[in-house]
């Protein structure tokens, strides 16, 4: 085994050891999201049968056939209970610990003969802001709205007409094309899949470089705080060797981490998935395997940049307290044009904030793996090749303070003044 | 031949000039110590010996190696022990000196044999199988101790080895360090601020003031000489002498 081989080992090893790594950054995170999954699953099936099982109460006043239909499509999706004339409705209702009160008033079927909106009064009953109560407050209404589409369809029935196609007469066919690539979809649905795939994509993103700065920092820093940097640069071998080491070993430690967390993420949408929201009807992957490669190269070329910064970061930190704090000062410079990214296109801004934010290392994270989703080999390729500019003049910057005393006598100006030796 | 030649350093840190014009030299197979109060220079002098640190003016050779231009044909033949070195606390001992050793080994057979060599100085026995965070000082002081050593190298630096050390484990250390030097042949530097240690454990010293060498001889020499009876005495007679004149 070569020294750089036996420097990862040691690095990869040492890191998934460390409890505060294995456990903090690795396990809790990986599992919160399953566990969030699980709770907030289980809190909204609860909800979701308390919902249903809920009573409505329904006072009839009107007592015509059509009061009576639009009572008995009520019926056909909630848990009924119809009050009896003379009694105050509302004390009624609470009474029964019904959820909801419906009250058709007199003239509910006259009005509808004579062809004007019938009134109807409806009181929803709340009994505080769980998951349960804000999904009965949806509830009643569409359980209001459907009856109500109940009464039209046998409007519809009885003026001899199909109530399918009065209440949907077009059936339009939509293709939306979108950066070239064609959707047989329509272009809401397409705009929707669309904010899901630009939020993910940079949360990805983020997720695995946060990590993997705090792993490149820790493992720089952890050197100094357990007197183990001053013999490790004494032996005899290459600096750039104990720096490409750091630098591979969060790498994967740190991508190792990331695909546990994303298995937790998966496994909560999934979650939601099951709860009824329906699937999307197609999947919007990467154009093609070549776009999951420049994907791949996007991220991996991102990541390298922002953990030789760690790195360098980490060399002037006293131990791994204050190399992560001074990493969590790095991580808004790197989260906002993220975001921004996320948010709007760079290129369409005005010239000054454009080349502001254009001439900012971590922008390109985001638009590069958005240009490689998209397979834009232009922008993939300007993206791309500041991204390898910047961590090629990292790296240099990081091995001059390898070789220079900085390493051990660096420290951040907060940091607290360490006693000197004889 | 010379093991070490200091030719006279200096060394700055901002407007602290730690090392004022240093200078001495190293026999091989001797045994120098480097003492002096905290502060002194002795660290700083050690680690630009150990090619960690680069002196602002002045030469060092080891064994006719030149250390500020070729550090890793240096660090070849060296082994620095740091004050206060620790080790990777999720490894065990015996993965510790492993790890150590495969960057000297030539060869599997090499490694096993630096490893042997290790867990034999280190004398940790069963415990070298327990990750070092289980350690005690003194422990982790023996391991480092038989890291630095285990792979034989020309010239041994031993910063402060017993610093903070009880009296069993500081015993075991400089009993380790006179055995190594006397069967080994191995040159060793060791510096400490425990004057009467260094008496105990080496040929030659250099007693360091205020970044400069201020005497220098065989500890029975400079004990004649001052008609001292340690060379604690030897050091405060020197200190007084230097600043009378």
């Amino acid at each position: 085994m070569g020294p750089l081989s036996r420097l990862i080992v040691k690095e990869v090893k040492d890191l998934l050891r460390d409890p505060r790594i294995l456990i903090g950054m690795i396990v809790l995170p990986a599992a919160m999201y399953p566990v969030m999954g699980l709770a907030m699953g289980t809190a909204m099936s609860a909800g979701a049968r308390e919902a249903l099982e809920r009573p409505i109460a329904v006072l009839d006043l009107d007592r015509s056939p059509e009061s009576e239909a639009f009572t008995r499509s009520l019926g056909e999706s909630a848990n009924l209970v119809e009050l009896e004339p003379g009694v105050d409705p509302e004390a009624e209702a609470a009474e029964i610990g019904a959820g909801g009160l419906i009250v058709v008033p007199e003239g509910f079927g006259a009005s509808l003969r004579s062809g004007s909106r019938a009134q109807l009064r409806v009181a929803c009953f709340l009994r505080g802001s769980s998951i349960s109560e804000t999904m009965f407050a949806s509830r009643l209404e569409e359980v209001v709205r459907s009856a109500a589409e109940g009464v039209s369809r046998e409007m519809i029935s009885s003026a001899g007409l199909d109530p399918d196609v009065a209440l949907n007469p077009i059936d339009p066919s939509y293709t939306t094309f979108l950066k070239g690539r064609r959707f047989d979809l329509s272009p809401g649905v397409v705009a929707s899949l669309l904010a899901g795939t630009s939020s993910t994509l940079p949360m990805v993103a983020f997720v695995v470089i946060i990590m993997g700065m705090q792993l490149a920092a820790t493992s720089v820093a952890v050197e100094k705080e357990e007197k183990t940097l001053e013999t490790l640069l004494s032996l005899p071998i290459s600096r750039r060797d104990v720096l490409l080491a750091k630098l591979v070993g969060s790498l994967i430690v740190a991508a190792a981490g990331s695909v546990g967390i994303m298995a937790g993420m998966l496994y909560y949408m999934q979650v939601f998935q099951a709860l009824g929201e329906s699937p999307p009807p197609i999947e919007m992957g990467p154009a093609s395997p070549l776009s999951a490669l420049a994907m791949g190269l996007s991220l991996l070329v991102g990541n390298l940049m922002v953990l030789t910064l760690a790195t360098v970061v980490a060399v002037f930190s006293e131990d791994v307290r204050s190399a992560q704090s001074a990493v969590g000062v790095l991580i808004p410079l790197i989260l906002i044009p993220m975001l921004m990214s996320m948010f709007t296109d760079p290129w369409t801004l005005p010239e000054p904030v454009r080349t502001v934010i254009l001439a900012f290392p971590f922008t390109h994270i985001g638009l590069a793996t958005s240009a490689s989703f998209w397979w834009e080999p232009g922008p993939l390729a300007l993206s791309l090749g500041y991204m390898a500019l910047w961590t090629v003049a990292l790296v240099v910057l990081a091995e001059r303070l390898f070789w220079s005393e900085k390493v051990l006598t660096g420290r951040l100006p907060w940091a607290r003044p360490r006693g000197g030796g004889g | 031949m010379l093991a070490v030649a200091v030719r006279d350093l200096v060394k700055r840190y901002g407007r602290v000039e730690a090392l004022r014009g240093l200078s001495f030299s190293v026999e091989e197979g001797e045994v120098y110590g480097l003492i002096g109060p905290n502060g002194a220079g002795k660290t700083t002098t050690l680690r630009i010996i150990a090619t960690l640190l680069r002196p602002d003016s002045g030469r060092v050779e080891v064994f006719g190696l030149d250390a500020l231009e070729r550090p890793l044909e240096v660090r070849r033949i060296i082994s620095y022990l740091p004050e206060e070195a620790g080790a990777y606390r999720n490894l065990t001992g015996e993965e510790y000196l492993r790890f150590m050793a495969g960057f000297y080994a030539e060869d599997e057979g090499e490694l096993e044999e630096m490893v042997e060599r290790g867990a034999e100085i280190s004398g940790l026995g069963d415990r070298l199988r327990d990750k070092t965070k289980t350690y005690s000082k003194g422990m982790k002081r023996r391991l480092a101790l038989a890291r630095a050593l285990m792979v034989r190298p020309r010239l041994a630096i031993l910063d402060e080895p017993t610093s903070g050390l009880d009296v069993v484990h500081a015993h075991h250390v400089r009993r380790v360090i006179r055995e190594f030097a006397e069967e080994e042949g191995v040159t060793i530097i060791v510096s400490s601020h425990n004057m009467l240690e260094v008496q105990q454990l080496c040929d030659r010293v250099g007693l360091i003031h205020r970044g400069r060498l201020v005497e220098e001889g065989a500890p029975e020499e400079l004990l004649g000489k001052y008609g001292a009876s340690n060379l604690e005495d030897v050091f405060v007679e020197v200190v007084r002498v230097g600043a009378a004149e």
